[in-house]
C-alpha cells in the first residue's frame, strides 16, 4: 500500500490531494493545511510517527509557497538520516515550485503539473507508478469500462485486497480504490468506517455485539479463511460505501447516478444475484434506471424512480407481454420477468436480455435511513430482505 | 496457517535482529557496539509541545548562513529560559533569548531558529540482549541471541521482565485476583484469554507484559482504543504490552508451548512489539524448538475451534 502526507495550503488543492489519493488507491496516512498555524516539531513529530512512503505537494500559486515548504522543511527534519525517507510529489506550476525545491533539498524529488491543468492525470499517473503492479486492478476495473465506449457504466469490485471503481464522466473513465475490503484488508474497513457500520447490514437472530464482530473481522484479515456470506456481503456494502462517499466528494458526483450499465465484479461474482443487487442499491444508492452484471450473470433491471418521476406509473415489456407498474413509497419490489426485458420510465428506457431476477423497483427514499436502534434496524431489514425470496 | 506469519516454527533459539525506529525528537542515543540487556533504555528524547521559529538572521543583523556560527547552543540542546540562545556585535550585542525552557530544534536554511517547547520525555527500551550495531536519530539496531516466540500481533510498547507462568492449564483464562504487586516486573505467560479486568489489572500492579493465546476486541478497545489494529499497535506509553499468540477472540494456549515456556519459568525475557514476538534470553540448550499448530477457527470466526481446545 501506498501511504501518503498530502501538503496543501487552499480548499481546492487539499481536494486535489485526496482526489488523487484516491484516483491511485493510495493511502491519506496524514493530511497537513500549511495554513494550520503548526510549528516545525509539531509536524515533524506527525510526519515521522505515520512514516508516509511520499509527501504529496499541492500548489495552486506562488502565493503558497512559503507556507509549503515550511511544512517540507520539517519533512527533511523529520527524515533527516533515515534510510528509505519518504518521495516528495509536488504538483504544481514549473514557476512556483523553487522554494519548494529547495526546502525539500536531499529528498527525493519529483514535479509533475498543476493538477488543475490536466484534471490530475498526470499526477494520479505518477502515484500509480509509485504503486507498481499494487495499481493494476484499478486500471484494470477502468478498462472494464473504456472497453463498453459508453458514458454511462459504472464497473465496482471489491476483494481481499480494497475495493475499487470506476465511472465514465465527461468523456474520461474515473478510477479509485480504497484499501478497504472483505478479506485481509477488512480489518482497514472496520477502522476507517467502524464495526457499528458494518454490523447495521447484519440481519437475524445471531448478530454479535460490535466487540465480537471485530474478533471475527480480525481473524478474518488475518488467517485465509472465508468469511461467512453474511458478514461478507455486509463488508462488500460497506465497502462499496465507503468508496462510493469518497468519490461523490471528491471525484464525479454526478456520475455514480448517471449509469445505466452496471458491472459488479471481485467478490460480488461469488453472491447470489440477489445479495449483489441488493449490496449495490444500498451501498451506491443509485437514482434511475440501470441494468445490473453481477460476474458474469445479467442479474436485473433496477428501476430507482427519481423524485421527478415519482408516483408515474412504468411498464415492464418481456416475452410474456406488457405491464403497468408503480413504485411502493419505502419498499423494495422484485418482478420476475421472462426473457428479453424492458422498462420505460417517461421517454426513458433499458434493456437486458434475460435478467436473472427480473426488475428490481426501489421505492427506498435517498438517502437511505438506517435505523440504530437494532429492533427496529432488523425489522426494516427483514422487510427488504423479504422483498428478495 | 495466518497469512501474517511466514514461519513455520513459532519457537525456536537463533540470532535475532531488533531495529527500533525512533520518534521525533532524539536527544541521546546508545553508542554502537554497546552490549545493551533488554530493558536498558537506548534512545531518549522529547515530546514538543509547540515550536516558535525566531528570524534569527533579521535579529541579530547577521547573513543567514552565518547564524549557525552565532549560536550559543547546539540544535538539539535544551534551553532554560533566559538563556541567550545566540549572540552578534561586541560592544553593541543582538541577542536571542530563550522566553521558555525548551530545545533548539532546528536551524532552517532562511536563518530561523526553531524553538520548542516541551510536553515530555521519552524513553525506548532495548527488546533484545545483545550488541548495538546502528545507533543514529533514525534508528537503533541490536543483534543479539535468543529463544523466540513468533506471535500474531502485539499491542503496547516492548518491555522486558522475568517469566512467570500465570495460568495451571492451557485452557484457563487469566485471572484478575491472581495479580498482585509480587507480579511487578514480571512476563505473565500461558493464558487461553485475557479480558480487560485482567489486562488493566495487570498494567496496574506493574506486570511488564501479557503472553497469551487470544484476546478480545472488547479488552483492547477500551485500552487501545478504536482505532486499534488486528495487525498489533505496537508503542504508545501508559499502556500494557500484550501479546497474541494465536487468534482473537478465544483460544488455548499450546499446550506444548506452555510446557517449554514453563521450564523456563523466572528467566529474563522480552516483549517486542514492534516484531510481534516474546524473546527469551536463556541458552541455546535451554528448550526445544517447536512448529506452528495451524489455527482452526470457528465457522463464525469468533475464535478457535472448540475441538481443538
Amino acid at each position: 500500500m501506498l501511504t501518503l502526507a498530502t501538503v496543501a495550503a487552499d480548499d481546492e488543492s487539499l481536494r486535489w490531494c485526496r482526489a488523487a489519493a484516491l484516483r491511485a488507491g493510495a493511502s491519506i496516512v496524514v493530511a497537513i493545511d500549511a495554513r494550520d498555524g503548526a510549528g516545525l516539531a509539531e509536524r515533524a513529530a506527525a510526519l515521522r510517527a505515520r512514516d508516509p512512503h511520499g509527501v504529496l505537494v499541492v500548489a495552486r500559486d506562488s502565493r503558497d509557497e512559503h507556507a509549503l515548504a515550511a511544512v517540507l522543511e520539517a519533512a527533511r527534519v523529520a527524515f533527516a538520516g533515515a534510510e528509505n525517507g519518504p518521495r516528495v510529489i509536488a504538483a504544481a506550476h514549473a514557476d512556483v515550485l523553487a522554494e519548494i525545491r529547495e526546502a525539500a533539498a536531499g529528498m527525493p524529488f519529483d514535479r509533475v503539473g498543476a493538477p488543475s491543468a490536466d484534471g490530475g492525470a498526470a499526477l494520479v499517473r505518477r502515484l500509480r507508478a509509485l504503486r507498481g503492479g499494487a495499481a493494476e486492478a484499478v486500471a484494470r476495473v477502468e478498462r472494464a469500462v473504456a472497453r463498453t465506449g459508453s458514458e454511462e457504466v459504472l464497473a465496482c469490485e471489491v476483494d481481499d485486497d480494497g475495493v475499487r471503481a470506476a465511472v465514465s464522466a465527461r468523456g474520461e473513465v474515473i478510477g479509485a480504490e480504497l484499501a478497504v475490503g472483505v478479506g485481509r484488508s477488512a480489518d482497514a474497513l472496520a477502522r476507517r468506517a467502524g464495526a457499528r457500520a458494518v454490523r447495521r447490514w447484519l440481519v437475524g437472530d445471531a448478530v454479535p455485539e460490535l466487540a465480537l464482530l471485530r474478533d471475527r473481522i480480525a481473524n478474518l484479515s488475518r488467517f485465509a479463511v472465508d468469511a461467512p456470506p453474511a458478514l461478507e456481503v455486509a463488508l462488500a456494502r460497506e465497502a462499496v460505501r465507503e468508496l462510493a462517499v469518497a468519490m461523490r466528494r471528491d471525484l464525479a458526483p454526478a456520475a455514480l447516478d448517471r449509469s445505466r450499465v452496471v458491472l459488479l465484479g471481485g467478490a460480488f461474482g461469488r453472491f447470489t444475484p440477489a445479495d449483489a443487487v441488493a449490496a449495490f442499491l444500498d451501498a451506491i444508492e443509485p437514482r434511475g434506471l440501470a441494468r445490473v452484471h453481477a460476474g458474469d450473470v445479467e442479474a436485473a433491471l433496477v428501476v430507482v424512480p427519481r423524485n421527478e418521476d415519482r408516483g408515474r406509473p412504468f411498464r415492464v415489456v418481456d416475452e410474456r407481454g406488457e405491464r403497468e407498474l408503480h413504485a411502493t413509497a419505502g419498499a423494495i419490489g422484485v418482478v420476475p420477468t421472462v426473457g428479453r426485458t424492458i422498462v420505460h420510465v417517461g421517454r426513458d428506457d433499458v434493456v437486458a436480455g434475460s435478467p436473472v431476477l427480473g426488475v428490481v423497483i426501489d421505492g427506498r427514499g435517498r438517502p437511505l435511513a438506517i435505523p440504530e436502534r437494532d429492533a427496529e434496524r432488523q425489522a426494516l431489514l427483514r422487510k427488504w430482505a423479504g422483498a428478495w425470496r | 496457517m495466518g497469512r501474517g506469519v511466514a514461519l513455520s516454527r513459532v519457537w525456536d533459539y537463533g540470532e535475532r535482529i531488533a531495529a527500533i525506529r525512533l520518534p521525533f525528537g532524539v536527544a541521546s542515543v546508545v553508542s554502537v557496539d554497546t552490549t545493551v540487556r533488554a530493558g536498558d533504555i537506548v534512545a531518549r528524547g522529547t515530546h514538543f509541545r509547540a515550536t516558535r521559529r525566531v528570524d534569527a538572521a533579521k535579529v541579530l543583523g547577521a547573513p543567514a548562513e552565518s547564524v549557525r556560527g552565532l549560536l550559543r547552543v547546539h540544535v538539539g540542546d535544551a534551553v532554560r529560559e533566559g538563556a541567550i540562545v545566540a549572540r552578534s556585535g561586541q560592544r553593541f550585542a543582538r541577542a536571542i533569548v530563550a522566553a521558555q525552557d525548551g530545545r533548539l530544534v532546528h536551524v532552517d536554511a532562511g536563518g530561523g531558529l526553531h524553538l520548542g517547547t516541551v510536553r515530555g520525555e521519552w524513553a525506548l527500551e532495548a527488546p533484545l540482549d545483545g550488541a548495538v550495531r546502528r545507533a543514529d536519530r533514525d534508528r537503533v539496531v541490536i543483534v543479539g541471541n535468543a529463544w523466540t516466540l513468533r506471535g500474531l500481533a502485539a499491542f503496547g510498547p516492548s518491555r522486558a521482565g522475568v517469566l512467570a507462568r500465570a495460568v495451571d492449564g492451557a485452557n484457563e483464562d487469566l485471572s484478575p485476583s491472581r495479580l498482585d504487586v509480587g507480579w511487578r516486573g514480571r512476563i505473565a505467560f500461558g493464558a487461553a484469554r485475557v479480558g480487560g479486568e485482567a489486562l488493566t489489572r495487570a498494567h496496574a500492579v506493574g506486570v511488564t507484559g501479557i503472553a497469551c493465546a487470544s484476546v478480545s476486541f472488547r479488552a483492547l478497545v477500551p485500552v487501545y482504543g478504536d482505532d486499534v489494529s488486528a495487525f498489533g499497535s505496537p508503542g504508545g506509553e501508559d499502556v500494557p504490552t500484550i501479546l497474541v499468540t494465536r487468534a482473537f477472540g478465544h483460544a488455548s494456549f499450546d499446550a506444548a508451548l506452555l510446557e517449554r515456556l514453563a521450564v523456563l519459568d523466572g528467566t529474563r525475557a522480552a516483549i517486542d512489539s514492534s516484531e510481534g514476538c516474546l524473546h527469551v534470553f536463556a541458552v541455546a540448550d535451554a528448550s526445544e524448538p517447536l512448529e506452528r499448530r495451524e489455527v482452526a477457527l470457528d465457522e463464525d470466526l469468533s475464535g478457535e475451534r472448540a475441538d481443538r481446545l
